[in-house]
């Protein structure tokens, strides 16, 4: 059994918790209700370094660079930030797709 | 609401405390440790940077905004620790024209920003390198490979800006 995921379930009661692939080293879910989505991250190995974000994001919340930031809060001595959700496609997906575009090309 | 006071500061005022890096060979500890303690800022060149900035944390959204995730990293510092991360991971990944693609960037950069203290380039690359594996001590010893290896290139490599 997945203890996190668990935990994140009975933590937003009807909702729709999902874990998503990637996110290095800390583990990422997403959480869905009424047709709204919000992104938790769990520490993986430094809680210290989620807090930081936390204290970051809260102080760039005047911006529009950065996900909105909306609750901090542990999962034993894990902590976890729940934020705002962004849809969009790495600049990295993009690098490579235009990569892997021009070699196709050019191998034609 | 959080204050600037709650945010991390540049940790290379105390070199020394990259020694708890310790499953790096003492020789190649020494020299990175060495080259970081080159870094002499004053207290006016510290801005909020990002840590870990580059491609990999840059978002496009549906709308075409540019919004930059995971700030795990953040942390008062010089411009240079951004620009630094972003070069690293350039030379590391596209190796074939990261000269290029480096030149695009901070040519960008330049017509809004000033950049100072360019002669760090290098020492700001040995300092997020040596951050990182500060947060790899309890990883399988195959990570710990790697990022010796990219240590050892690193201290030996020269970027052009």
């Amino acid at each position: 059994m997945d203890d996190i995921l668990e935990f994140l379930k009975e933590k937003y009661n009807g909702s729709d918790v999902n874990p998503l692939n990637g996110g290095g080293t800390n583990r990422s879910f997403t959480v869905s209700r009424n047709g709204e989505t919000t992104l938790v991250k769990v520490t993986g190995i430094s809680s210290e370094d989620i807090v930081n974000e936390y204290n970051t994001l809260q102080l760039l919340s005047a911006t529009k660079i950065s996900p909105k930031v909306y609750n901090l809060f542990y999962i034993g001595e894990r902590a976890c930030i729940e934020m705002e959700f962004i849809k969009g496609k790495s600049m990295l997906e993009i690098i490579l797709l235009e990569k892997h575009y021009q070699l196709f090309i050019h191998g034609i | 609401m959080n204050n600037i006071n709650t945010l991390r500061k540049a940790s290379f005022s105390d070199p020394d405390s990259f020694r708890e890096i310790d499953y790096v060979p003492r020789e190649l500890l020494d020299k990175a440790i060495d080259m970081i303690g080159s870094i002499k800022l004053n207290d006016n060149d510290f801005i909020l940077t990002h840590g870990d900035f580059g491609y990999h944390n840059t978002l496009i959204t549906e709308d075409q905004l540019i919004k930059l995730v995971d700030w795990e990293f953040a942390e008062l510092n010089h411009p240079l620790n951004d620009i630094a991360c972003l070069f690293f991971w350039i030379h590391l990944h596209f190796k074939e024209n990261a000269e290029e693609r480096c030149r695009h960037f901070i040519n960008a950069y330049r017509e809004n920003l000033s950049v100072s203290n360019e002669e760090l380039l290098m020492p700001f690359c040995v300092y997020k390198v040596l951050s990182i594996m500060k947060r790899t001590l309890k990883l399988p010893d195959y990570v710990k490979k790697e990022w010796i290896r990219r240590l050892e290139w690193i201290v030996h490599e020269r970027f052009a800006m």
